[in-house]
């Protein structure tokens, strides 16, 4: 809280407090004054001159009686008698008048005053005509009057003191109330001020919060437009990018297949490690570019795992160095026979990142990769995946920056390990667009756990016989390690064998290559040639429709993006039979250089039968070209 | 409608008749109400003997006052039935006691607390040598508002007389 805000506060308090205070003392004031014994100043004075006229009265008709003693007058003083008596006794003998004397007076002489007058009854009960009493009764009677005026008078004279005495007090006491009354108005006027001062400064603030706000929104606005550009900056660089190392590649492996000396194919192996990396990088970054965009799409197509992850166990295996004591296990019992719908690709690309980045950090021991299924609502299965390792670790407070774009568990593995740094986050996102989550866990110096789950769905056929399944085999039965293929290439390259049967699998089959590109021609020429067929190139749809037509080819290589006619209507052309019934079937194999979502099915929906996503690699043109020809083979 | 019409004027000397007229006291007067009052047994006077009070519908009233402490029961006719049979027109009254107290009441007071013009208390007949003959009696211990000086100044005792205003 700010200093003045603390202030006011406390300010705001002792305002309360002090109304509080106020208000209680005019409440205890104010119900004193109704508590107070209202002085019964009337009743007493009343009283006292009631009885004194009373006893004048009945004095008066003894002294008719005394003046003129005749029966009637007896009877007129015997029955005044019985008036007054009764009605003066009525009064003094009441509750109330004994109260007010026991306050203001003297109950003995009240008494007195009463036996008096009921002493009288006697006396008027024997008054007769010939009476020798009457004198004796006008004395008493004078003398209670006398007592009486004595008595009653102090009275008064006590109760209009004390009268005075109250009426000053509930004066000090509404004077009192008054000024709290004006105490209390002028705390709430000023307590009421300061929430009012209080409020304004809020109000201000909030305006400034708001105009603060507007410029927060602008700033992040245009953050976001800079690093919206930059990504797609990022995006386009990095496809650009590909296609010239598409070149550089395809050229390396060229040159890999002339005769070297030792220390060449040394240099080139740099030369190719260092291109390959590098296309690992770039696909990286497009990946996450393509993620961070909201552009990568998740497909659903039947697979099954096993298959998968066998093949993600052969492809890393090469890593493992080989004077390193490491095994790489595959734990997923019961996943053989089940198939399952969700996008293999990226499945393998998560497995793969995970368990490469397991191997590179593990010198000794083991890395463990285990997966199961459980099946959810509906026809919903989740995958349960993780890979254990024996490794470095990772640091509990680096654990969970793990998963964030651009970091790495230390600086310093980047300088050891390499890596964009990017595989961990790309992975991240793919588990949450397939519906699953990751997370890692580990013991430094001991190793590391990472666990996904993503969620599948049940095939319906549930069978084997799934297309994408063989596709998946085949390509997993022709995968040889890279390493063993350049050797392989290298030997046939450096025995300058040209007609070997082994190496070149399609022997004398003629294919036509439709690519614009000058360096792509000749890497992909140069491939085919060594697989043993036999090129025509051509350069866009147009002239390929006419090659067709000349010539005779088992199968077509054809780039999507070229001028003139591209390959998507070039291969509808020759679907509709515009280069001959011949053609009506033949294999169509799509070259295609941004691997995009969507691409697959645009082909494929173009009447072309598999797509190859460039920079063409020399392992998958001979599985890819193997499935798409090998019936031709057999005949 | 003529017929019933005739009938109604045939008929209302009788009732004004039976209004105006009371019947004399035949035993010792003990009220005497005069006045603004429609209905008489006497030169603008109304009197009553004991008997003809004890005629006149008996009600009564549990209550203490400024006197008796404790809840007493008092029954007498009540104040505004009696007046109101004699045709009294005015608003007010003066009670009149045998000691010359004098208190003025209200008609709307006395119809609406029905008070009583008591004539016993706890079942013994009230005398001068107490608060008889008639003592006015107000619901002191039913109604809150009513113990005030004012009211108990309207309790008058040893009632004499009342005039009408």
């Amino acid at each position: 809280m700010r200093r003045e805000n603390y202030l006011t506060f406390s300010v705001l308090v002792l305002l309360i407090v002090f109304i509080l205070g106020a208000v209680s003392n005019a409440i205890y004031s104010v119900r004193q004054i109704d508590n107070r014994e209202i002085a019964p100043y009337i009743a007493i004075v009343t009283n006292n001159l009631g009885v004194k006229t009373k006893l004048v009265r009945l004095e008066a008709t003894v002294k008719e009686f005394h003046a003129k003693p005749t029966e009637s007058n007896a009877k007129m003083a015997q029955r005044s008698y019985r008036i007054m008596s009764a009605s003066i006794l009525n009064d003094v003998e009441s509750e109330l008048t004994r109260q007010l004397h026991e306050i203001h007076g003297d109950v003995s002489q009240l008494e007195e005053f009463i036996s008096r007058l009921k002493g009288l009854k006697s006396s008027f009960g024997s008054l007769e005509v010939n009476s020798s009493n009457t004198r004796q009764i006008i004395r008493t009677l004078e003398g209670a009057y006398r007592f009486w005026n004595l008595y009653s008078g102090e009275i008064v004279q006590r109760v209009q003191a004390q009268h005075d005495l109250t009426l000053s007090s509930w004066d000090e006491k509404h004077t009192n109330q008054l000024i709290m009354l004006i105490a209390i108005a002028f705390a709430s006027i000023a307590a009421v001020g300061l929430v009012f001062a209080q409020y304004m400064s809020q109000v201000r603030l909030s305006a400034n919060l708001e105009q603060q706000a507007i410029k927060l929104k602008r700033a992040k606005q245009q953050a976001e437009e800079s690093a919206e550009s930059k990504a797609r900056f990022l995006a386009n660089m990095s496809h650009e990018i590909r296609t010239p190392m598409n070149g550089v590649v395809g050229m390396l492996q060229i040159l890999k297949r002339s005769q070297l000396n030792q220390k060449q194919i040394d240099q080139l192996n740099i030369a190719i490690n260092s291109a390959d990396s590098l296309l690992v990088l770039i696909n990286d970054i497009l990946d996450y570019s393509k993620i961070d965009s909201g552009k990568l799409n998740i497909e659903t197509v039947e697979f099954n795992i096993h298959e998968q992850y066998q093949a993600v166990i052969e492809t890393t295996m090469i890593m493992i160095p080989d004077d390193a004591d490491l095994q790489l296990k595959l734990d997923d019992s019961g996943l053989e026979e089940i198939l399952v719908v969700g996008d293999p690709i990226r499945l393998r690309q998560i497995v793969t990142n995970l368990v490469s980045n397991a191997i590179k950090f593990t010198s000794s021991g083991h890395v463990t990769l285990s997966a199961s299924l459980q099946e959810k609502a509906g026809n919903g299965l989740e995958l349960r995946c993780s890979v254990q390792d024996t490794g470095l670790g990772i640091e509990p407070q680096k654990l969970e920056s793990l998963f964030e774009a651009f970091t790495q568990a230390d600086d310093s593995t980047t300088r050891k390990f390499g890596g964009t740094g990017l595989g961990l986050s790309i992975c991240k996102r793919l588990c949450e667009l397939m519906g699953g989550s990751i997370s890692a866990s580990s013991e430094p110096g001991k190793g590391s756990c990472f666990s996904f789950e993503i969620m599948l769905e049940k095939a319906v056929s549930g069978t084997e016989s799934d297309p994408t399944a063989e596709h998946v085999s085949d390509i997993q039965n022709d995968s040889v390690p890279a390493e063993d293929s350049l050797e392989n290439v290298n030997s046939e390259s450096g025995s300058n064998s040209s007609n070997d049967g082994a190496n070149k699998p399609f022997n004398g089959q003629h294919i036509l290559l439709v690519e614009d590109n000058k360096v792509n021609q000749l890497v992909a020429q140069h491939m085919l040639t060594q697989l043993g067929l036999q090129v025509d190139i051509r350069a866009n749809g147009k002239e390929a429709l006419e090659a067709l037509n000349e010539g005779s080819y088992s199968l077509i290589l054809m780039d999507c993006q070229m001028p003139e006619m591209d390959g998507f209507e070039a291969t509808q052309r020759i679907r509709n039979g515009e280069a001959g019934d011949d053609y009506l079937s033949t294999p169509i194999v799509a070259l295609t250089a941004n691997a995009m979502q969507g691409d697959r099915e645009r082909c494929l929906a173009a009447g072309m039968d598999d797509y190859i996503s460039k920079p063409v690699e020399a392992e998958e043109f001979k599985s890819t070209l193997s499935k798409n020809l090998s019936s031709v083979v057999r005949d | 409608m003529l017929k019933l019409f005739l009938m109604a004027i045939a008929i209302l000397p009788f009732i004004a008749n039976a209004q105006n007229s009371l019947p004399a006291p035949t035993g010792e007067v003990i009220l005497e109400i005069s006045g603004n009052i429609g209905v008489t047994n006497g030169e603008g006077i109304a009197e009553f003997d004991r008997a003809m009070i004890e005629s006149l519908e008996q009600f009564t009233i549990n209550t203490s006052n400024h006197v008796v402490t404790e809840v007493a029961s008092y029954k007498g006719p009540r104040l505004h039935d009696l007046l109101i049979s004699l045709g009294a027109k005015g608003d007010t009254i003066n009670v009149i006691a045998w000691d010359d107290y004098v208190a003025k009441l209200n008609m709307s007071d006395m119809l609406k607390y029905k008070v009583l013009l008591a004539t016993h208390e706890n079942g013994r007949q009230m005398t001068l040598d107490d608060r008889g003959p008639f003592f006015v009696v107000f619901p002191f211990t039913d109604h809150k508002e009513l113990r005030k000086g004012l009211y108990y100044s309207m309790s008058v005792w040893q009632i004499k007389a009342i005039e009408v205003d």
